[in-house]
């Protein structure tokens, strides 16, 4: 389980996140809501430390994450896929699923070569496409191939920044049909949405993040899906 | 026709050297896409280094060879923690600009270490040319040539079959995804610095024993002759590297052979405006944007 309280992230003098709560239970999909600006990838880059918290903690399990380093959490389980895919486009295919193992490369061969096998069968397009470079595929198949670079670190959370930005509805269908599949699976998710509909599908559980703080928590069925969409593209309206 | 040719082979040996300079700029702007202008000036301090040794005590050539490199890297990891790694992100332009400071101080302490402008430096081989048909392999050039095409082959092992190749290759392509992935990005700097560096100091020994003199202005040269290396073939690209080098030795032997000597540099300055034109890439460095476009296109 994945336990954030009272975070405060700040970019010098403007706080983004005003002092975050939430947790993200093992083996379900979590999702987090909300405007452009109201501070998802903030907490995102929070939780992967790549910035660091003012007050507050991070834990995973047992295991206070707050003051680690990137490549210390990536090593204590926690990947993410980042916001726009971010794949290295001149590497193929394969070589991108290797740097999401990158701190096994060498110690681990034989896992590796078996993790790989495992995500050609699960993303048979990607083993079609292996030998390619990354920057041939469309971004369905980049996302698929974000998702499965993750993968590759067997993370016990993923982290998901904005999954469907950009990409095409039936798509978008696509990669939600993944995200319930790994869930399935057993993998635990926490998912960073602006598209409310679709995440509202998959969550176990939601928040919404308005203005850097926790407005709502609850499971999908508790707040109107309207009201949900509304504040997730737009935001409370104040009076 | 068998002058174009043989100017053609000493190019090509000329221009293997500019290729491992141009290798050293390209890794280190692919890295961290910036500019080492204190590169050519590390190489320089440390032939000077090894000319100290053969000058004072008579150092053997291989001695030479070790004390030049072993120099460059200390002077190279110097840079890098002064000019790159003190210097954050996000500052490509105070970077470049101190990495020039460093040039001249590095340039001052060559006159300290050895304050008269020319002093000799040891030769390679003494062997009689090779002939084959009617064309003349010089034996220096020829070592030059089969040393650098060796390092070339470790260079591309390292970069495509080793971890390190990998972090070096991902940084350079996306060093946020790099370290989304726990791949700890100032080490790769740190490490690639030390690899280029050791290249620099490899193709410079190569380059000084085929002269047999070293002066300080010797920064200069390689700083001009590894840049314009690179942008002919692509900043950042590998293969565009070898090939900017290549190219650059043989229009530079063959303008020498039909314009005279005066027209050497000429010609290479008239080349690279030329490339900048009709590719402002670079031969090879062109290919990636378009390809990224195309994936933006289809979604």
């Amino acid at each position: 389980m994945l336990t954030i309280d009272n975070v405060v992230t700040s970019y010098g003098m403007i706080k983004a996140l005003k002092g975050v709560s939430l947790t993200a239970a093992s083996g379900k999909v979590t999702c987090l809501l909300g405007p452009n600006g109201a501070g998802k990838t903030t907490l995102m880059f929070t939780i992967a430390g790549i910035l660091k918290t003012q007050t507050g903690t991070i834990t995973l399990d047992d295991t206070d994450l707050t003051r680690y380093s990137p490549v210390k959490i990536v090593e204590h389980g926690i990947s993410l896929v980042p916001e726009n895919r971010l794949v290295f486009p001149m590497m193929t295919v394969r070589e991108n699923l290797e740097t999401g193992a990158y701190l096994r490369v060498g110690k681990d061969r034989k896992a590796i070569a078996d993790d790989l096998e495992r995500m050609f069968a699960r993303f048979p397009r990607l083993g079609e496409r292996s030998d390619q470079p990354a920057g041939t595929l469309s971004g369905g198949e980049q996302q698929m191939l974000a998702i499965g670079r993750a993968l590759m670190a067997r993370p016990r959370i993923l982290l998901m920044d904005e999954p469907s930005l950009g990409l095409a509805p039936l798509i978008v269908e696509e990669i939600f049909r993944i995200v319930e599949e790994l869930n399935q699976a057993g993998v635990t998710i926490f998912l960073v949405e602006q598209n409310a509909r679709m995440a509202l599908r998959v969550a176990d559980h939601f928040y919404l993040l308005e203005q850097g703080r926790v407005t709502f928590s609850g499971s999908p069925g508790a707040l109107e899906e309207e009201e949900v969409i509304q504040r997730a593209y737009l935001g409370t309206r104040r009076e | 026709m068998i002058d174009f040719i043989q100017n053609c082979i000493d190019g090509v040996m000329i221009g293997s050297g500019y290729a491992l300079l141009a290798i050293g700029f390209t890794i280190v702007f692919g890295v961290l896409r910036r500019l080492n202008l204190a590169y050519g000036p590390s190489i320089m301090l440390g032939a000077f280094v090894g000319t100290l040794l053969y000058v004072q005590f008579q150092a053997q050539i291989l001695t030479v060879a070790i004390a030049t490199v072993i120099g460059a890297v200390v002077v190279g990891m110097y840079v890098e923690r002064l000019c790159f790694w003190a210097i954050r992100r996000g500052a490509a332009i105070a970077s470049m600009v101190s990495s020039f400071a460093i040039w001249m101080q590095l340039e001052e302490v060559a006159a300290i270490i050895l304050p008269e402008r020319t002093y000799p430096f040891p030769a390679l081989t003494e062997m009689a040319p090779l002939e084959i048909g009617p064309f003349f392999l010089r034996s220096e050039p020829l070592v030059m040539f089969v040393v650098a095409v060796a390092l070339m082959a470790v260079v591309h092992t390292v970069l495509y079959r080793t971890r390190f190749g990998l972090a070096v290759r991902a940084v350079s392509e996306n060093p946020s995804a790099a370290r989304f992935m726990g791949i700890h990005i100032d080490a790769v700097m740190f490490w690639a610095f030390a690899l280029v560096s050791a290249i620099g100091g490899v193709a410079g020994f190569l380059i000084l024993a085929t002269d047999q003199q070293v002066t300080p202005y010797f920064g200069l040269w390689v700083t001009f002759k590894g840049l314009i290396a690179m942008m002919l073939g692509g900043m950042g690209s590998l293969p565009g590297a070898i090939l900017g080098g290549l190219v650059l030795g043989v229009v530079e032997t063959q303008s020498l052979w039909y314009l005279g000597a005066d027209y050497r540099d000429l010609s290479a300055y008239f080349l690279l405006f030329l490339i900048l034109i009709v590719r402002p890439g670079g031969i090879m460095g062109q290919a990636l944007p378009e390809r990224e476009r195309a994936a933006d296109r289809r979604v």
